[in-house]
């Protein structure tokens, strides 16, 4: 059974939105939540004009040890795949007034949808993956930044590509164990989680 | 249920007629999402953010959606519905009337970014004008900078089959991206024989970037391409000065002696003048100007000279009142370095075939006639299309003469021309105005016809070809509510004014079948959209693949010469060479001003989530970029006691305008960058739609319109000025249109 996971080129996104708005198009999921299921983080810091500017997308990291479902007040609300991907059971999720699972996630991933009354967040669009296909924006990101595939796997690319370039997940501290690998990243870890001004939350 | 998938192509963000390949899922007749098309060679797949929001386009609910025709005064915004045959009666009527009582110089139409396609609709447009036996053709969306530049451009180099030869990124060494947002131009524009979009732009120079090449960013802004360290270098010059740079940089390279001297010999005109010439355009003296350390500027001109394979990509939009030194400093930086036509360098495109009409009718306009055009003759380069200003002094003083009729097509000069309070006067003494659009803007409230546009995924589009790929866009649906396909109507009326003989008897598919008949591929139009998925591969010409084209490329120059020193100029009694001019006001030209107006106020052009002022509606778009912007260094708002989502009202000498404050550490200390295009509301977000006069969030209130601020050559209009900012109120919200019963 595979274990999925991505690999993303940091120094491939160009911070275009192409991934953020293809997800709700892939999805038909209407503008004007507060959040997505991917969203760009694009921070500037310096003086100018030593500015160095950071824009990475950002989505669920389908992480080994997710706090959003150990969070859940609902069982099988959100479970994990045998193939590593945690999916929220719309049937199961009540949209619960405390919504837990939401801060619980060292990523800020899960947003709440009006329109089903429940949770959301990316699931590595799973009826693709059951088809054989990717996730949508890897398919269509225009830089190809985003590479998908299986960690177990060492010849896939996904694992050919974090092992040649020593990419890593964000802020691992966390301890959730994400399956987004970041690479070639111009700062550290930390030095992101300080720019972005919180201490665990892009 | 049915499913159905159909391969058409991205409605977009260009005026080519190739774009992105799409295929749109059905589920019972309604496009459900689209995706990229993998067969289309341009994108392979991919689509961009303005692409994967083509359902939220199609199906917006603005849309216009009935024939509407005016009650009330021009302007009030009050229309009742009206049926396809009525309106066009009505249009008919008043063209027939006011050619016969004033002549058919009175009649203008004007086209921005129609629904439809440039290829056929525009020169739809134009052979209608022509038949019609009117001169005045107005070209508002490349035409007022674009073209201007690139015929500079064809003054300075030749040309290939299109005026401007494009980057050779997937060869080069060293990428300087000059006053772009790092995609095309400024805008996301997709095929127009630039062969450059979101899709193969970027991944082209990321690609070559992870092959060791360099990249240089010379903008104002630190564009998002510049991001996460893969720029080299940022040089952050200051807006308005580009000409000053350019000039430096031709000064190092002749004073160095990094020229390319068998080059020169070979194909160059005026060496030595311009060798004179450029001396005092030293590094030093560019330093003050630009605000780039005169090292900076030696070092880079240094590179790119001795780089053999190295292309810039300066902007195609650029908008200056030294627009003609601009539109030749660069060629000549080209020529002299070697780089033109050359692997690595500014290369010219060649498509296998170029889809037309037989007969664009320009030959019906008698010499006297052209002579006549509006804007025709007020500058020695004569372009495609006057200016709205000058079309603008028609209307509203009768000189040379009045227009009295105008049929737009997808234009919005309230929002987009300069002078828009001028635009308004103009079209509300205008004795008839018609626009054919998707939405209703605020050039569609003088209107006394508005006709709603079917947008490019309701009709066959013609045929068209990327290099040597040959496909069409075949119709998704059919058009939703009573929208028509502006092509289809432009037949219409051709037919009600009785030279339906020259216009194929009404017949869209005739017509197409003529402009695929032009290419000598035989095969019929059917045939084409069948293959729409995969199209069809032409035979490469020869010339395709060639590099150093330069005796069909240089042979419409004097002397079939690159002109370093240019004999068109000398002749028309202008400036032989290019020389530093700037912006109307600037911290250099007009220190005067510096006490009221302390700041730089420029305007950036499009952006990956938007275009021109025609994308604002789109909801998936709208809220990344939900207002009005204008980018501010944080040091310079805490001055200002300014904060990031603060209304702030920006005053030039010109005019006002409001914006909400975006605090970004990238942009220049001295300088605050807007964004053009900004007037529509999103009803879904609960955006209101603000005001494109004074005082409502129109760039182009701001800028010097009259002479002053324009280029004495080609007539561009400069979009630099001087400031001062201050907190404010929201701008007031404009009204919904009524509609009358």
């Amino acid at each position: 059974m595979a274990r999925y996971g991505l690999y993303i080129d940091v120094k491939r996104c160009i911070g275009c939105y192409t991934c953020v708005v293809a997800c709700k198009n892939w999805h038909q999921i209407d503008a004007g939540y507060d959040g997505g299921r991917i969203r760009l983080v694009d921070l500037s810091e310096g003086k100018y004009p030593d500015i160095s500017r950071i824009i990475l997308p950002v989505l669920c990291m389908q992480c080994e040890n997710a706090p959003c479902i150990d969070e859940c007040p609902i069982e099988g609300a959100i479970y994990r795949r045998e193939d590593g991907i945690v999916v929220i059971e719309k049937g199961k999720c009540k949209g619960c007034k405390s919504q837990p699972c939401i801060p619980a996630c060292p990523y800020g991933v899960l947003y709440y949808r009006e329109d089903e009354d429940t949770v959301d967040k990316c699931d590595f669009c799973v009826e693709r993956i059951d088809l054989g296909l990717e996730p949508y924006c890897v398919a269509t990101c225009p830089t190809e930044a985003i590479i998908f595939g299986d960690l177990d796997d060492p010849d896939s690319e996904v694992s050919r590509s974090i092992a040649a370039t020593e990419a890593k997940p964000l802020f691992t501290k966390s301890g959730a164990k994400p399956k987004a690998y970041y690479a070639r990243l111009p700062i550290s870890s930390e030095h992101l989680v300080k720019m972005l001004g919180r201490p665990n939350r892009p | 249920m049915v499913e159905k998938v159909v391969p058409t192509m991205c409605h977009g963000c260009h005026y080519g007629a190739y774009s992105c390949g799409v295929l749109a899922h059905l589920r019972d007749g309604v496009i459900t999402r689209v995706e990229g098309n993998p067969y289309c060679p341009l994108n392979e797949g991919k689509l961009c953010a303005q692409g994967q929001s083509i359902t939220q386009w199609v199906y917006n609910p603005q849309r216009l959606k009935y024939p509407l025709i005016r009650v009330g005064n021009k302007g009030e915004g009050k229309f009742r519905k009206a049926t396809w045959d009525e309106a066009l009666g009505l249009i008919t009527s008043k063209i027939q009337e006011l050619r016969d009582q004033y002549g058919p110089e009175c009649l203008t139409f004007g086209k921005g970014q129609a629904a439809g396609w440039y290829n056929a609709h525009h020169l739809l447009h134009q052979r209608l004008l022509n038949a019609l036996g009117s001169p005045n053709y107005h070209h508002w969306g490349p035409g007022v900078c674009y073209s201007p530049q690139g015929n500079m451009y064809v003054l300075t180099l030749g040309s290939g089959p299109w005026m401007y030869p494009k980057p050779d990124y997937e060869n080069a060494d060293l990428i300087i991206e000059w006053m772009t947002s790092g995609m095309n131009a400024t805008s996301r524009r997709g095929q127009d024989s630039i062969s450059n979009n979101l899709r193969t732009l970027p991944k082209k120079i990321i690609d070559r970037l992870e092959k060791g090449a360099k990249l240089v960013v010379i903008n104002p802004q630190l564009i998002p391409l510049a991001a996460n360290g893969r720029a080299s270098k940022w040089l952050p010059i200051r807006p308005g000065t580009d000409v000053a740079l350019a000039l430096a940089m031709i000064n190092v390279v002749i004073t160095e002696k990094l020229y390319d001297g068998e080059f020169i010999a070979k194909y160059c005109y005026g060496f030595d003048k311009l060798k004179e010439h450029i001396q005092e355009y030293t590094p030093e003296w560019a330093e003050p100007i630009t605000d780039i350390a005169a090292e900076e500027i030696r070092s880079l001109a240094r590179e790119y000279a001795t780089t053999k394979r190295a292309c810039v990509r300066i902007t195609e939009a650029p908008q200056k009142r030294d627009l003609s030194d601009l539109g030749r400093a660069l060629p000549i930086l080209y020529a002299i370095t070697g780089h033109l036509d050359r692997v690595g360098g500014q290369v010219y495109v060649y498509p296998a075939v170029t889809p037309d009409f037989e007969a664009r009718f320009a030959d019906r306009i008698s010499e006297e006639m052209r002579r006549m055009t509006i804007g025709q003759g007020k500058y020695p380069v004569t372009r495609a299309g006057g200016y709205p200003i000058e079309l603008i002094e028609s209307i509203t003083t009768g000189r040379p003469y009045k227009i009295r009729l105008i049929y737009l097509l997808g234009s919005n000069p309230m929002s987009t021309s300069r002078n828009p309070n001028g635009v308004a006067e103009a079209l509300e003494k205008v004795d008839f105005l018609v626009v054919h659009e998707m939405f209703m803007t605020p050039t569609c409230r003088f209107a006394d016809v508005i006709l709603p546009a079917a947008s490019r995924f309701e009709y066959d589009a013609g045929p068209v070809v990327y290099e040597n790929h040959l496909t069409t866009a075949p119709k998704v649906i059919e058009p939703l509510w009573e929208t028509r396909n502006e092509a289809e109507v432009m037949l219409d009326l051709a037919c009600r004014l009785g030279m339906g003989e020259d216009f194929w008897n009404g017949s869209y598919q005739d017509m197409l079948g003529e402009m695929l008949r032009v290419t000598g591929v035989g095969i019929d139009y059917e045939e084409l959209k069948r293959n729409a998925l995969k199209g069809i591969y032409l035979p490469k010409p020869e010339i395709m693949d060639k590099r150093e084209r330069y005796d069909t490329i240089l042979n419409s120059l004097p002397y079939g010469k690159i002109q370093l020193y240019n004999l068109t100029f000398q002749k028309f009694g202008g400036k032989p060479m290019p020389t530093y001019v700037g912006p109307s006001e600037g911290l250099i030209n007009t220190p005067g001003l510096l006490k009221d107006y302390p700041l730089i106020y420029t305007d950036q052009h499009c952006d990956y989530v938007q275009h021109h002022s025609w994308t604002k509606s789109v909801p998936w778009l709208r809220e990344i970029r939900k207002n009005s912007f204008v980018k501010i260094n944080p040091k310079t708002a805490k001055r200002y006691d300014i904060k990031d989502g603060d209304w702030v009202q920006i005053v030039s000498p010109h005019g006002a305008k409001k914006a909400v404050a975006w605090v970004f550490p990238g942009i220049r200390p001295d300088t605050l960058m807007g964004q053009h295009g900004w007037w529509q509301g999103c009803n879904e977000l609960g955006l209101p739609e603000y005001s494109t006069l004074e005082g409502g969030t129109n760039d182009n209130v701001l800028y010097d319109w009259t002479e002053h601020g324009r280029d004495p050559v080609i007539g561009d209009i400069n979009k630099n000025t001087l400031v001062r900012i201050q907190k404010t109120s929201p701008p007031a919200e404009v009204a919904p249109t009524e509609e009358v019963v």
